[in-house]
């Protein structure tokens, strides 16, 4: 047994957007363990909860995460309108989907950016961010944000996509999609990426479930675990199935999320297909009363807004678990064993999102 | 051939028009529903409240009894949810497509009113 070593990694290093830290301790080259530690941008989110009105936290809820904003949102108001018992209209829920599915695609085109810098592809990254701002500019046309939506409300939704603007957004997403295709084919079958990917990072089946992975940390290990299954919102009547992976490793979670970019695609197809007309948004009156879990899947896995309401026009708890916290456990699993020069490819792939996990 | 997938881009992507601009030269096009800033038709403004009410951040404040009547805006506070557009029954707050202009200096947007607006006529009986 060689000496051992700890290699501080983080809180600030060029490959994480967000501050997390990694005692890393090693032996040689080689990761023997890793020690996480967090706390460095907690707000106190669930705290402002009781000071703020059941209908003003949405805009907070939304601001836990700039990436998977709208799903945040979406999850709030899910929670609330099952404590509240409230019918949300059809067209509403659908118009959820296509906002949610165009949050998915932003944040996966963002990660496959953010993986191809960690392994210095940098004409890659390059390529995934300029698909990646076509749609922010579709996201902006049909909210007005780019990166807070601002289109979720208790009850429904704020704004309608109406008249021609569903059949532009039809076509530019078409466009998108073609230009999606040149990146994903690099990452699913290029050397180089392959080189930095194959064989880095396993998490077995078992493991995976055991330590709680959500999302496609999960799927990636072959379990068929998709929030959207569950049919919130209009999902229960779209066809789709979970992306899954066997192999556990690094490629196998970066495919998932290749695939998952087109799956997207096709729901926000079927979506503007089947939505409905009729109102947007259904009259809320009264104050929550009661629990609710909300259990929504995002970009990174399943995220839990748990929602108790005490009759007042504050909310009495607010609790979010997002799924880098869940991701965690996996990921000091997958880094035991691992080269140092791997580290950053492996903590990219659970995509960690901390503002969201320290609310 | 796997290696050629990315060069095959990269040379495509040479002979493209670059997917950035020329900023200042070339500055981009405002989009429709861009919630850019908050801005005020005082004429036709009530000062009901109900704006400042709702605005989940406290950034309007108004005074309805002076004379002429103020309204304040701080756009520092504001975080352009929508929630005032979304109240106004005279449509006359309303977002611009175009960002407000930066500044270095705290304070207000503040519109007055002389006079307000004539009560709108009551709808003439039907036969």
């Amino acid at each position: 047994m060689g000496k051992q070593t700890i290699v501080p990694f983080g809180p600030q290093h060029p490959v994480l957007p967000e501050p997390i830290h990694l005692d890393l301790v090693l032996e040689d080259e080689k990761v023997v363990q890793a020690i996480p530690s967090i706390g460095f941008i907690h707000r106190g989110l669930e705290r402002l909860a009781e000071k703020k009105e059941f209908t003003e936290m949405v805009y907070v809820g939304e601001r836990i995460c700039g990436i998977c904003s709208f799903i945040h949102s979406h999850a709030f108001c899910h929670g609330v309108e099952g404590v509240m018992k409230i019918e949300v209209p059809e067209r509403a829920q659908y118009l959820r989907v296509v906002w949610g599915e165009m949050s998915r695609i932003h944040s996966h085109l963002l990660w496959l950016g953010l993986m191809a810098d960690a392994f210095g592809f940098e004409n890659l990254f390059m390529h995934s961010w300029r698909v990646r701002e076509r749609l922010l500019d579709l996201v902006e046309a049909t909210t007005g944000g780019r990166v807070i939506f601002g289109s979720c409300k208790i009850g429904g939704v704020r704004r309608d996509i109406v008249g021609g603007a569903m059949a532009d957004v039809t076509k530019e997403l078409r466009e998108i999609e073609k230009m999606s295709t040149e990146i994903t084919s690099v990452f699913e079958k290029d050397n180089s990426v392959k080189k930095r990917t194959v064989g880095v990072g396993v998490i077995n089946k078992e493991d995976a479930y055991l330590l709680g992975a959500v999302g496609p940390v999960l799927r990636a290990s072959g379990v068929s675990s998709d929030m959207r299954m569950l049919g919130y919102g209009a999902y229960g009547q779209l066809q789709f199935q979970p992306m899954v992976e066997t192999a556990g490793d690094c490629y196998a979670r970066t495919q998932v999320r290749c695939k998952e970019i087109y799956q997207s695609f096709g729901l926000i197809r079927q979506a503007i297909e089947r939505i409905p007309e009729g109102p947007i948004e259904t009259k809320v009156t009264g104050t929550p009363n009661g629990e609710f879990f909300a259990r929504l899947e995002q970009p990174r896995g399943e995220v839990l807004h748990y929602i108790k309401g005490n009759g007042t026009k504050f909310l009495e708890r607010y609790r979010v678990r997002t799924p880098t916290f869940a991701n965690v456990p996996p990921l000091v699993h997958m880094l035991a064993g691992c080269q140092l020069a791997d580290v950053p490819v492996v903590v990219l792939t659970i995509d960690p999102c901390i503002s969201c996990t320290e609310r | 051939m796997p290696f050629f997938q990315m060069s095959k881009l990269a040379i495509l992507s040479a002979l493209k028009k670059p997917a950035t601009r020329l900023y200042p030269f070339e500055i981009r096009p405002d989009i429709d529903k861009t919630r850019g800033r908050i801005e005020l038709k005082v004429e036709t403004c009530t000062f009901c409240t109900l704006c400042a009410k709702k605005c989940p951040t406290g950034a309007i404040e108004m005074d309805r009894k002076a004379t002429p009547r103020v309204f304040h805006l701080d756009r520092f506070k504001c975080i352009l949810c929508g929630a005032c557009v979304e109240v106004c029954s005279t449509k006359s707050i309303h977002t611009e497509g175009h960002w407000a202009p930066p500044t270095d200096k705290r304070g207000n947007v503040t519109w007055t009113q002389e006079a307000p607006p004539p009560k709108a006529a009551a709808p003439a009986p039907t036969a």
